[in-house]
């Protein structure tokens, strides 16, 4: 997990919080998209909606913590990568989760 | 190097503990929307073990019921037909290999990525409109040939092992070179036996295919979300390795990144409870 993002539970979520991944229903389909700020009256919709947990932007973190974490990431999957670096649908997988774990810092 | 022929494999795979009955006829329906779900009932209902890891399992946090299940046909009623299929299907494939013993194969790791690959499928589908229930279950079994090696020709796999931790090369190479049939054929082979559709045993045969055709399909999917549980390093082996992904099939899928965060961020939040409730399906 990037610790851009912080992974709560609904209970725990405020008003002012920015959400760092789309939340998705049952279905597939976008109850709420990446980038939406919470608001109380949001809030109260999701606790209807049974949703139980949510992925939040953490703010609370320094740029060199984000480059640290941001290196880490990258060192990792080059190694689990290492089968297959270069080949087009690997590099597709692995710049996809590299964004997902380190954020948009690229 | 030792190789098989596939003559051997299809006798090793004669010889694995058999499914349930109950479980090869729900199998075979799998492509008739409503096969007769009273007697599907009444007939499980004899099986009280397999009944009690069912309804166990349909009432785990994890497969989200609203209220708790005391019957399969209550089960049916609210999961359908095709979901509960599903839930007797992996409790009963999970319970066949519970005894499998090896000195160097790691069968909790093995469990952890078929389960974290499950998941993934699942919510793949959810979010292409593919079959969850086929999703979840192929993505179960995807490795499945890989345990019938284990268990059948423990010494060579444990060559294979070998090679693989010496050359630092993808399993999948080292069966290869080392057996010369790979886990996909003989889990295709399995899953013949089993009689399970056409379509999981083409899936999962094909699953490290280079090409699964333009379209969304389960084998690519499959493929997919074989890579993902490596890249998510779920497995939690440190020199695990994401088998190569076909650029064709990453494409077919056509995930925006903030789908594809969804996905993966769903697939950790799922993952370990998933772990916990269909690992204790053994035994």
């Amino acid at each position: 997990m990037s610790t851009r993002q912080l992974d709560i539970f609904l209970d725990d979520a405020q008003a002012g919080m920015v959400l760092a991944s789309a939340l998705l229903d049952n279905h597939g389909g976008t109850l709420l998209p990446k980038g939406a700020e919470l608001t109380q009256s949001v809030l109260q919709s999701l606790h209807r909606r049974g949703v139980e947990r949510l992925s939040v932007v953490d703010s609370g973190i320094s740029p060199e913590e984000l480059a640290e974490e941001r290196e880490r990431a990258e060192q990792r999957l080059a190694v689990l990568f290492r089968g297959a670096a270069g080949q087009a649908g690997s590099e597709s997988l692995r710049l996809c989760l590299l964004h997902y774990r380190a954020g948009e810092a690229s | 190097m030792t190789r098989l022929v596939m003559s051997d494999i299809v006798k090793s795979v004669r010889e694995l503990p058999a499914l349930p009955v109950i479980v090869i006829e729900l199998m075979s329906t799998m492509d008739q929307e409503d096969a007769g779900g009273n007697e599907l009932a009444e007939k499980l209902s004899r099986d009280q073990a397999l009944t009690a890891k069912t309804l166990r399992l349909a009432n785990s946090s994890f497969y989200g019921m609203q209220s708790k299940v005391t019957s399969i046909q209550q089960a049916i009623a609210i999961l359908g037909f095709n979901g509960v299929r599903t839930l007797v299907t992996t409790a009963a494939v999970i319970g066949s290999f519970s005894g499998s013993k090896s000195g160097t194969f790691d069968f909790l790791a093995f469990w952890r990525h078929s389960v974290a690959t499950a998941v993934c499928a699942k919510l793949l589908a959810k979010s292409l409109h593919l079959n969850q229930d086929y999703a979840f279950m192929i993505g179960l079994l995807h490795d499945i040939g890989r345990l019938v090696l284990v268990t059948s020709s423990p010494e060579h796999y444990a060559e294979v092992l070998n090679h693989r931790a010496q050359r630092d090369c993808c399993l999948l190479d080292a069966e290869l070179t080392v057996l010369g049939v790979p886990h996909t054929i003989v889990g295709g082979a399995l899953a013949a036996h089993w009689k399970f559709p056409l379509l999981m045993q083409k899936a999962i045969e094909s699953h490290h295919d280079k090409a699964h055709g333009a379209m969304p399909s389960l084998a690519g999917l499959v493929h997919i979300a074989d890579a993902i549980a490596h890249g998510l390093d779920l497995s939690g082996i440190d020199d695990d390795i994401v088998p190569p992904v076909s650029a064709e099939t990453w494409n077919s899928l056509d995930l925006s990144q903030d789908i594809a965060d969804g996905i993966f961020c769903e697939t950790e939040a799922q993952f370990e409870e998933a772990c916990q409730i269909l690992l204790s399906m053994q035994g």
